[in-house]
Protein backbone atom coordinates (compact mmCIF):
# COMPACT_ATOMS: atom_id res chain seq x y z
CA UNK A 1 0.00 0.00 0.00
CA UNK A 2 1.60 3.20 -1.13
CA UNK A 3 2.68 5.81 1.82
CA UNK A 4 1.18 9.59 1.92
CA UNK A 5 4.52 10.51 0.68
CA UNK A 6 4.02 8.50 -3.08
CA UNK A 7 0.96 9.97 -3.54
CA UNK A 8 1.39 13.09 -4.59
CA UNK A 9 -0.89 16.05 -2.44
CA UNK A 10 -4.46 16.32 -3.53
CA UNK A 11 -5.16 13.20 -4.31
CA UNK A 12 -7.37 10.82 -2.94
CA UNK A 13 -8.16 6.83 -3.92
CA UNK A 14 -11.07 5.64 -6.24
CA UNK A 15 -13.14 3.52 -5.92
CA UNK A 16 -14.28 1.72 -9.60
CA UNK A 17 -15.83 -1.23 -9.83
CA UNK A 18 -14.06 -2.37 -12.23
CA UNK A 19 -11.73 -6.03 -10.86
CA UNK A 20 -9.50 -5.36 -14.20
CA UNK A 21 -8.91 -1.67 -12.96
CA UNK A 22 -8.50 -3.07 -9.47
CA UNK A 23 -6.22 -5.18 -10.13
CA UNK A 24 -3.61 -3.05 -12.10
CA UNK A 25 -4.34 0.41 -9.65
CA UNK A 26 -4.47 1.75 -7.14
CA UNK A 27 -5.31 4.34 -9.23
CA UNK A 28 -5.80 7.69 -7.24
CA UNK A 29 -8.17 10.83 -8.61
CA UNK A 30 -8.22 14.66 -7.92
CA UNK A 31 -10.90 17.63 -9.45
CA UNK A 32 -9.25 20.06 -11.13
CA UNK A 33 -11.27 22.67 -12.39
CA UNK A 34 -13.93 20.51 -12.26
CA UNK A 35 -12.35 17.90 -14.62
CA UNK A 36 -11.05 14.26 -13.74
CA UNK A 37 -7.33 13.77 -13.40
CA UNK A 38 -6.43 10.50 -12.75
CA UNK A 39 -3.05 9.40 -11.20
CA UNK A 40 -0.87 5.79 -10.56
CA UNK A 41 2.22 4.91 -9.51
CA UNK A 42 3.81 2.54 -11.75
CA UNK A 43 5.03 -0.51 -9.90
CA UNK A 44 6.83 -3.72 -10.65
CA UNK A 45 3.90 -5.27 -11.54
CA UNK A 46 2.96 -2.32 -14.37
CA UNK A 47 6.37 -3.03 -15.96
CA UNK A 48 7.72 -4.71 -19.16
CA UNK A 49 11.33 -6.00 -20.02
CA UNK A 50 12.62 -2.64 -20.41
CA UNK A 51 11.50 -1.78 -16.59
CA UNK A 52 9.08 0.97 -18.04
CA UNK A 53 5.27 1.48 -17.57
CA UNK A 54 3.98 -1.31 -19.76
CA UNK A 55 1.73 -0.21 -23.64
CA UNK A 56 -1.27 -2.07 -21.82
CA UNK A 57 -0.99 -0.23 -18.32
CA UNK A 58 -0.52 2.91 -20.35
CA UNK A 59 -3.52 2.24 -23.03
CA UNK A 60 -5.65 1.27 -19.49
CA UNK A 61 -5.22 4.41 -17.92
CA UNK A 62 -6.05 6.25 -21.00
CA UNK A 63 -9.11 4.19 -21.49
CA UNK A 64 -9.97 5.02 -17.88
CA UNK A 65 -9.39 8.44 -17.85
CA UNK A 66 -11.13 8.85 -21.40
CA UNK A 67 -13.81 6.92 -20.10
CA UNK A 68 -14.70 8.29 -16.70
CA UNK A 69 -14.02 11.81 -17.70
CA UNK A 70 -16.87 11.07 -19.68
CA UNK A 71 -18.82 10.10 -16.73
CA UNK A 72 -17.59 12.47 -14.59
CA UNK A 73 -17.21 15.90 -16.75
CA UNK A 74 -20.30 15.28 -18.71
CA UNK A 75 -22.38 14.06 -15.40
CA UNK A 76 -23.45 10.45 -16.93
CA UNK A 77 -23.99 7.64 -15.07
CA UNK A 78 -24.08 4.72 -17.18
CA UNK A 79 -21.27 2.56 -18.38
CA UNK A 80 -19.59 4.05 -21.45
CA UNK A 81 -18.46 1.80 -23.85
CA UNK A 82 -15.16 2.33 -26.10
CA UNK A 83 -15.16 2.35 -29.22
CA UNK A 84 -11.51 3.18 -30.99
CA UNK A 85 -9.06 4.19 -28.60
CA UNK A 86 -5.60 5.26 -30.65
CA UNK A 87 -2.75 5.94 -28.16
CA UNK A 88 1.17 7.18 -29.45
CA UNK A 89 3.39 6.42 -27.27
CA UNK A 90 5.65 9.51 -27.26
CA UNK A 91 8.10 9.02 -24.23
CA UNK A 92 8.66 6.02 -21.53
CA UNK A 93 7.61 6.12 -17.74
CA UNK A 94 10.23 4.64 -15.26
CA UNK A 95 9.47 2.29 -12.92
CA UNK A 96 8.56 4.53 -9.80
CA UNK A 97 7.38 7.40 -11.53
CA UNK A 98 3.63 8.86 -11.47
CA UNK A 99 1.64 9.27 -14.22
CA UNK A 100 -1.32 11.83 -14.25
CA UNK A 101 -4.37 11.75 -16.99
CA UNK A 102 -6.45 14.44 -18.45
CA UNK A 103 -8.99 14.22 -21.08
CA UNK A 104 -10.22 16.77 -23.37
CA UNK A 105 -14.12 16.14 -24.30
CA UNK A 106 -14.36 17.50 -27.76
CA UNK A 107 -17.63 16.72 -28.65
CA UNK A 108 -20.64 15.08 -27.11
CA UNK A 109 -23.15 14.17 -29.43
CA UNK A 110 -26.32 12.41 -28.86
CA UNK A 111 -24.72 9.04 -28.60
CA UNK A 112 -21.06 9.18 -29.27
CA UNK A 113 -18.63 10.88 -27.57
CA UNK A 114 -15.08 12.53 -29.05
CA UNK A 115 -12.17 13.06 -26.64
CA UNK A 116 -8.36 13.86 -26.30
CA UNK A 117 -6.43 12.35 -23.87
CA UNK A 118 -2.99 13.31 -22.63
CA UNK A 119 -0.91 11.49 -19.77
CA UNK A 120 2.37 13.31 -18.28
CA UNK A 121 4.63 12.59 -15.43
CA UNK A 122 4.80 14.83 -12.40
CA UNK A 123 7.10 17.08 -13.77
CA UNK A 124 4.76 17.60 -17.27
CA UNK A 125 6.79 15.13 -19.78
CA UNK A 126 4.68 14.10 -21.93
CA UNK A 127 4.07 10.23 -22.32
CA UNK A 128 1.22 9.09 -23.83
CA UNK A 129 -1.55 10.46 -26.27
CA UNK A 130 -4.86 9.24 -27.07
CA UNK A 131 -7.50 10.19 -28.93
CA UNK A 132 -10.75 8.57 -27.91
CA UNK A 133 -14.70 7.56 -29.65
CA UNK A 134 -17.01 6.22 -27.52
CA UNK A 135 -20.48 5.26 -27.28
CA UNK A 136 -23.40 6.51 -24.64
CA UNK A 137 -25.88 3.96 -24.30
CA UNK A 138 -29.38 4.06 -24.12
CA UNK A 139 -30.78 4.40 -20.73
CA UNK A 140 -31.35 0.83 -19.29
CA UNK A 141 -29.49 -0.69 -21.78
CA UNK A 142 -25.71 -1.03 -19.32
CA UNK A 143 -25.50 -0.79 -15.92
CA UNK A 144 -25.36 2.17 -13.68
CA UNK A 145 -22.11 3.91 -12.61
CA UNK A 146 -23.08 6.36 -9.52
CA UNK A 147 -20.66 9.08 -9.69
CA UNK A 148 -20.52 9.70 -5.37
CA UNK A 149 -19.63 6.30 -5.13
CA UNK A 150 -16.59 6.19 -6.82
CA UNK A 151 -15.55 9.68 -6.50
CA UNK A 152 -15.79 10.61 -3.07
CA UNK B 1 -21.57 -20.95 -16.67
CA UNK B 2 -18.53 -23.29 -16.99
CA UNK B 3 -16.84 -24.15 -13.73
CA UNK B 4 -13.29 -22.44 -14.27
CA UNK B 5 -11.39 -26.15 -12.67
CA UNK B 6 -12.95 -27.65 -15.71
CA UNK B 7 -11.18 -25.82 -18.14
CA UNK B 8 -9.06 -27.36 -20.24
CA UNK B 9 -6.17 -25.39 -22.45
CA UNK B 10 -6.79 -25.82 -26.22
CA UNK B 11 -4.41 -28.01 -27.96
CA UNK B 12 -1.07 -26.77 -28.84
CA UNK B 13 -1.46 -24.24 -26.42
CA UNK B 14 1.70 -23.29 -23.91
CA UNK B 15 2.41 -20.41 -21.27
CA UNK B 16 3.45 -17.70 -22.75
CA UNK B 17 6.91 -16.57 -20.34
CA UNK B 18 7.98 -13.50 -21.83
CA UNK B 19 11.01 -12.68 -19.74
CA UNK B 20 11.16 -10.03 -16.91
CA UNK B 21 7.49 -8.62 -18.16
CA UNK B 22 5.55 -7.77 -14.71
CA UNK B 23 2.25 -6.98 -16.24
CA UNK B 24 1.86 -9.64 -18.95
CA UNK B 25 2.30 -11.74 -15.57
CA UNK B 26 -0.04 -10.01 -13.58
CA UNK B 27 -2.53 -9.52 -15.90
CA UNK B 28 -2.59 -13.54 -16.91
CA UNK B 29 -2.59 -16.34 -17.68
CA UNK B 30 -1.77 -15.80 -21.05
CA UNK B 31 -0.73 -18.88 -23.26
CA UNK B 32 1.00 -18.96 -27.12
CA UNK B 33 1.51 -21.26 -29.83
CA UNK B 34 3.05 -21.01 -33.10
CA UNK B 35 1.68 -22.58 -36.24
CA UNK B 36 2.07 -22.07 -40.20
CA UNK B 37 4.76 -19.56 -39.29
CA UNK B 38 2.41 -17.11 -37.30
CA UNK B 39 2.49 -16.44 -33.51
CA UNK B 40 -0.68 -16.58 -31.23
CA UNK B 41 -1.24 -15.48 -28.01
CA UNK B 42 -4.54 -16.25 -26.15
CA UNK B 43 -5.93 -16.05 -23.02
CA UNK B 44 -8.98 -17.38 -20.88
CA UNK B 45 -11.49 -14.02 -19.80
CA UNK B 46 -12.12 -14.52 -15.85
CA UNK B 47 -12.92 -12.68 -13.14
CA UNK B 48 -9.61 -10.23 -12.57
CA UNK B 49 -10.05 -9.15 -16.23
CA UNK B 50 -13.66 -7.70 -16.23
CA UNK B 51 -15.02 -4.13 -16.70
CA UNK B 52 -18.27 -2.26 -15.02
CA UNK B 53 -20.48 -4.56 -17.02
CA UNK B 54 -19.13 -7.75 -16.36
CA UNK B 55 -17.59 -7.49 -19.95
CA UNK B 56 -13.79 -7.89 -20.63
CA UNK B 57 -12.19 -4.85 -19.74
CA UNK B 58 -10.68 -2.68 -23.34
CA UNK B 59 -7.12 -2.54 -21.04
CA UNK B 60 -6.85 -5.80 -20.92
CA UNK B 61 -7.57 -6.54 -24.67
CA UNK B 62 -5.56 -3.59 -25.16
CA UNK B 63 -2.59 -5.19 -23.22
CA UNK B 64 -2.81 -8.47 -25.15
CA UNK B 65 -3.09 -7.19 -28.16
CA UNK B 66 0.20 -4.85 -27.57
CA UNK B 67 2.16 -7.86 -27.19
CA UNK B 68 0.36 -9.69 -29.88
CA UNK B 69 1.81 -7.16 -31.94
CA UNK B 70 5.28 -7.56 -30.52
CA UNK B 71 5.19 -11.43 -30.17
CA UNK B 72 3.36 -11.69 -33.64
CA UNK B 73 5.61 -9.38 -35.67
CA UNK B 74 8.66 -11.11 -34.35
CA UNK B 75 7.72 -14.44 -35.36
CA UNK B 76 5.88 -13.55 -38.54
CA UNK B 77 9.18 -11.70 -39.77
CA UNK B 78 11.80 -13.76 -37.72
CA UNK B 79 13.07 -10.43 -35.27
CA UNK B 80 13.63 -11.48 -31.98
CA UNK B 81 13.99 -8.46 -30.18
CA UNK B 82 11.46 -6.41 -27.81
CA UNK B 83 9.86 -4.06 -30.41
CA UNK B 84 8.49 -1.11 -28.27
CA UNK B 85 5.23 0.42 -29.18
CA UNK B 86 4.71 3.62 -30.82
CA UNK B 87 1.83 3.71 -31.88
CA UNK B 88 -1.18 1.52 -30.99
CA UNK B 89 -4.79 1.68 -32.97
CA UNK B 90 -7.86 -0.19 -30.92
CA UNK B 91 -10.90 -0.44 -32.48
CA UNK B 92 -13.30 -2.53 -30.36
CA UNK B 93 -16.08 -4.05 -32.54
CA UNK B 94 -17.47 -6.56 -30.02
CA UNK B 95 -17.05 -7.21 -26.45
CA UNK B 96 -15.35 -10.12 -25.04
CA UNK B 97 -17.57 -12.44 -22.34
CA UNK B 98 -16.22 -14.09 -18.96
CA UNK B 99 -14.76 -17.29 -20.09
CA UNK B 100 -14.46 -16.59 -24.30
CA UNK B 101 -11.00 -18.17 -24.78
CA UNK B 102 -9.64 -15.29 -26.91
CA UNK B 103 -6.95 -15.75 -29.46
CA UNK B 104 -4.65 -13.30 -31.05
CA UNK B 105 -3.85 -13.08 -34.83
CA UNK B 106 -0.80 -10.54 -36.65
CA UNK B 107 -0.25 -9.76 -40.28
CA UNK B 108 3.23 -7.91 -40.41
CA UNK B 109 2.18 -5.47 -43.22
CA UNK B 110 5.57 -3.81 -43.36
CA UNK B 111 9.50 -3.77 -41.93
CA UNK B 112 11.82 -0.82 -42.52
CA UNK B 113 14.80 0.18 -40.94
CA UNK B 114 13.60 1.60 -38.00
CA UNK B 115 10.08 0.57 -37.53
CA UNK B 116 7.24 -2.47 -38.09
CA UNK B 117 3.99 -1.81 -39.28
CA UNK B 118 1.46 -4.58 -38.22
CA UNK B 119 -2.59 -5.25 -38.38
CA UNK B 120 -3.83 -7.59 -35.44
CA UNK B 121 -6.78 -9.02 -34.16
CA UNK B 122 -8.31 -10.74 -31.58
CA UNK B 123 -10.90 -13.40 -31.65
CA UNK B 124 -13.45 -15.58 -30.12
CA UNK B 125 -13.81 -18.31 -32.86
CA UNK B 126 -14.66 -16.55 -36.24
CA UNK B 127 -15.86 -13.28 -34.85
CA UNK B 128 -13.59 -10.73 -34.23
CA UNK B 129 -13.49 -8.79 -31.20
CA UNK B 130 -10.75 -6.10 -31.27
CA UNK B 131 -9.47 -4.67 -34.27
CA UNK B 132 -5.97 -3.04 -34.12
CA UNK B 133 -2.76 -1.27 -36.35
CA UNK B 134 0.44 -0.87 -34.34
CA UNK B 135 3.79 0.62 -35.65
CA UNK B 136 6.82 -0.58 -33.31
CA UNK B 137 9.98 0.34 -33.27
CA UNK B 138 12.69 -1.78 -34.91
CA UNK B 139 15.65 -1.25 -32.47
CA UNK B 140 19.10 -2.32 -33.80
CA UNK B 141 20.07 -5.96 -33.70
CA UNK B 142 23.03 -4.88 -31.40
CA UNK B 143 21.16 -2.43 -29.17
CA UNK B 144 21.52 -4.79 -25.69
CA UNK B 145 18.90 -2.91 -24.09
CA UNK B 146 16.12 -4.60 -26.36
CA UNK B 147 17.49 -7.99 -27.09
CA UNK B 148 15.65 -10.66 -25.15
CA UNK B 149 14.84 -14.27 -25.91
CA UNK B 150 11.01 -15.44 -26.70
CA UNK B 151 10.06 -18.96 -26.01
CA UNK B 152 9.95 -19.84 -29.31
CA UNK B 153 13.78 -19.41 -29.49
CA UNK B 154 14.00 -21.66 -26.55
CA UNK B 155 16.55 -20.73 -23.46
Amino acid sequence: MASDTDVPEGFRPADLPSPFVVENGPLYWKDEGGNLVFGLRIEKRHTNAADTAHGGLIMTLIDMQMNMAINYQCQIERFIPTVSANVDFISAAPLGSWMEGRTEILRQGKRTVFTDCRITLQDGTLVARGAGVFTIPREGQVGELILDDMFY
Amino acid sequence: MSNDADFQVPEGFAPFLAEGTGMLTHVGPIYFKIADGKGHLAFRVMDHHLNPAGDCHGGMLATVVDVQCGFGSNVGANLDRFLPTISLTCDYLEPGKKGDWIVGHTEVVKVTRRMVFCEARLMVDDRVLLRANGIMKLPSPDDKRYQFRTPHTGD
